[in-house]
């Protein structure tokens, strides 16, 4: 089984084209180019279908920062 | 984070890497991060070749940008290298009408016209559809098909490009439940005859293609075609497994206007037209018909056929015995396909790759519009790794699944299919024939002359048009100019013939009528006529009739009082067959403009004449 971080860590480095070193929980959209709208939907997509979980449009629009999207993630029961 | 830049090279290699890792694992979020990698290489097109460039508009009533992301993949994975524009969401009636607008300025080969039936139709067309009349509904119809009749008659009128307009996917639900079709207009037959309307408009048109987009849907799964929280959260109409089919679908027509036709399938025979090594199991022994896999390798080999029969060229690669194999060809009750099925054969114990090097010789065409089937992954791998232009199929093993994926290719498709295009499978045959009787004479122009040939020279006209469009096209070798044009184009250039002069000529000998297999067309100025495009079909490169179509230019020339003939040569990898064609006809060299070579011939000097042994006659 692949842990969650590594899950995680996976579809950030290809959606948001980010080096897997690169990645921390303080990176928000502002400081990478390539988080843009869409990217932001990819992310969310992507994140639902490995998770099997649902984030509401509250939760989509909270989500800044990668520390944003697992505090989400850790309230819907996903152990990250 | 953002790296910068380096030589184009680099930037090729880079993207050379970054589509094989894609083409490896095809998975969505792979293709979405290709496409943003390669969006970050700031590729120049600077040294691509034009026809390899591709210039792609869609215009949506949705979000297309995930679209988008699998064209642009898609495109390159096939060679290409496109350029995408995106109208603004939902702008594509101003986009079209606007003469300004930011599409006719990004001048597209292929413009997408991808627009739901939905958003044509009211919000309130659902929830009121079984209290509405069925002339209203009719009313309904009319409106959805005028208002895009009405958009691409303008489109068309403004740009050649392609325009690739789907139709509407059926819903699966019905208001109605299961009276949907006790209804005069069910809500499911509303959505059909938009689409039978949508064809019939279209069926003969050749600049506007109605993409089948009802169809895929109903293969891929209706319910899997959206992805309800993409399409609620940003408008994406198509979930991302349906965003790969429908933009394969797309590519098999861009590859088809691109020339990057497949037109041969060259096929192994053992596990693959029938069960078992024939060498092994004896003629008795192979599995074919009368078992479960002997009839899926019938099923197989009708499947091929049909593809015969619509021009696909048919050839065999295989270790075997040649005698033994010819044996099951010739008298297997249950072969489906014959020896005259097949253009070329080799059945030796040979190298593969040796011997599909000489099949595209004896068949004058190129590797890269071959296609190899063969059920061993030894074999299919050495071939990828020795002759890559080549399309290898990766064949399933079991022989149940290989209709399936031999259905699957599109890289045989045509944008136009003519009368002599389905009879090539035929014409091949004759040429084997021809080539053992060439053997058996002695001079050239015994052979020739003992072949009985006979021209026809006409201009085009509506029913020649589709196929010299479709040879103007796919000419290679023997093409003075390989200028491509539409069908469009070259009706356009026919309804001028104050300017211009299109050229059909159709060729026949003893053993058949070859069809129309020469092209010629020639612009006329004040004082000369340049020879524009002079092309003849590979199959009968070497029977002089090239020279009866020139003869027939210049008594045309002579008639209308224009004494000089000027003659262009563009030499390309594939045509140095045509590069002494003026000059063995008497022209001058007068001028090299880029790599274009003018020639001139004067008329008041000299002249061509057809050989005496050729039949000419003019339509």
């Amino acid at each position: 089984m692949v842990s969650p971080e590594k899950k995680l860590k996976e579809i950030l480095s290809k959606v948001l084209l980010l080096e897997e070193a690169e990645i921390n929980d303080d990176v928000s959209r502002k400081d990478v180019e390539s988080w843009d709208s869409l990217a932001h939907l990819m992310l969310i997509n992507e994140v639902e279908s490995a998770f099997g979980v649902f984030l509401s449009d509250e939760d989509t629009v909270e989500i800044d920062t990668i520390g944003d999207l697992k505090r989400k993630l850790r309230k819907l029961g996903v152990k990250i | 984070m953002k790296k910068d830049l380096e030589s184009p090279n680099e930037a090729h290699s880079l993207l050379n890497e970054i589509l094989e890792e894609v083409r490896r694992n095809p998975t969505p979020l792979n293709y979405w991060n290709a496409y943003r990698r390669i969006r970050k290489l700031n590729l120049s097109d600077k040294g691509i070749p034009e026809n390899k460039k591709v210039k792609i508009a869609v215009l949506s009533s949705f979000t297309v940008d995930p679209l988008v992301v699998y064209l642009d993949i898609k495109t390159r994975l096939a060679g290409l290298y496109p350029k995408i524009y995106v109208a603004p969401f939902n702008q594509y009636p101003q986009e079209i009408m606007d003469k300004k607008s930011q599409l006719y300025i990004f001048d597209p080969d292929v413009i997408i016209i991808a627009v739901q039936a939905e958003s044509l139709l009211n919000e309130d067309f659902l929830p009121n559809f079984t209290q509405i009349s069925d002339d209203e509904k009719r009313e309904k119809e009319k409106e959805v098909i005028n208002h895009l009749k009405n958009l691409i008659s303008i489109l068309t009128s403004r740009t050649d490009g392609l325009v690739l307009v789907n139709n509407f996917i059926v819903p699966w639900f019905s208001p109605l439940g299961i009276l949907d079709n006790k209804e005069e207009i069910g809500y499911r037959r509303f959505f059909q005859e938009l689409n039978e309307v949508l064809t019939e408009i279209y069926r003969e048109n050749r600049q506007v293609y109605v993409v089948d987009l009802e169809s895929l849907a109903s293969k891929h799964g209706k319910s899997r075609c959206i992805n309800y929280k993409m399409y609620y959260r940003g408008s994406i109409a198509l979930s991302e497994s349906f965003l790969p089919v429908v933009a394969d679908e797309y590519a098999a027509y861009i590859k088809a206007l691109k020339n990057l036709t497949r037109k041969c399938i060259v096929l192994d025979l053992d596990n693959v037209l029938w069960g078992g090594i024939l060498g092994e199991e004896g003629f008795d022994g192979i599995k074919l018909g009368d078992s479960p896999e002997g009839e899926a390798y019938v099923d197989f080999q009708r499947l091929l056929l049909s593809y015969y029969n619509r021009g696909v060229i048919l050839a065999i690669n295989s270790k075997n015995n040649r005698e033994d194999a010819l044996k099951v060809i010739r008298e297997h009750p249950n072969m489906i396909l014959r020896e005259k099925n097949f253009a070329a054969m080799r059945i030796n114990w040979r190298d593969k790759v040796e011997n599909m090097i000489s099949l595209a010789e004896e068949l004058n065409i190129g590797l890269d519009s071959m296609i190899f089937i063969d059920d061993s992954p030894q074999e299919r791998e050495r071939m990828r790794q020795a002759l890559p232009q080549v399309y290898v199929l990766d064949l399933p093993p079991s022989p149940f699944e290989y209709c399936e994926s031999l259905k699957s290719i599109n890289d045989l498709n045509t944008l136009t299919l003519s009368e002599e295009d389905k009879r090539r499978g035929e014409m091949y045959y004759a040429r084997r024939k021809r080539m053992e009787l060439m053997k058996s004479i002695r001079s050239l122009e015994d052979f020739l002359r003992s072949l009985n040939i006979a021209v026809e020279i006409k201009y085009a006209d509506s029913f020649s048009i589709p196929r010299i469009t479709s040879l103007i096209n796919r000419t290679n070798q023997f093409n003075l100019t390989t200028r491509r044009y539409t069908q469009a184009e070259v009706e356009k250039m026919s309804s001028q013939p104050d300017k211009y002069l299109i050229y059909s000529m159709r060729v026949a000998d003893k053993f058949g009528d070859e069809g129309i297999v020469g092209v010629a067309i020639v612009k006329k100025e004040e004082k000369e006529w340049v020879i524009d495009s002079f092309l003849l079909s590979c199959r009968v490169i070497g029977r002089k009739v090239e020279t009866a179509l020139l003869a027939k230019i210049i008594e045309d020339a002579r008639k209308s009082g224009v004494f000089i003939l000027i003659g262009e040569y563009i030499p390309t990898s594939k045509n140095e067959p045509a590069s002494s064609f003026y000059r063995d006809h008497g022209f001058e060299m007068i001028e090299k403009k880029g790599n274009m070579i003018r020639w001139r011939l004067d008329l008041k000097r000299a002249t061509v004449k057809t050989p005496e042994w050729m039949r000419v006659t003019y339509g």
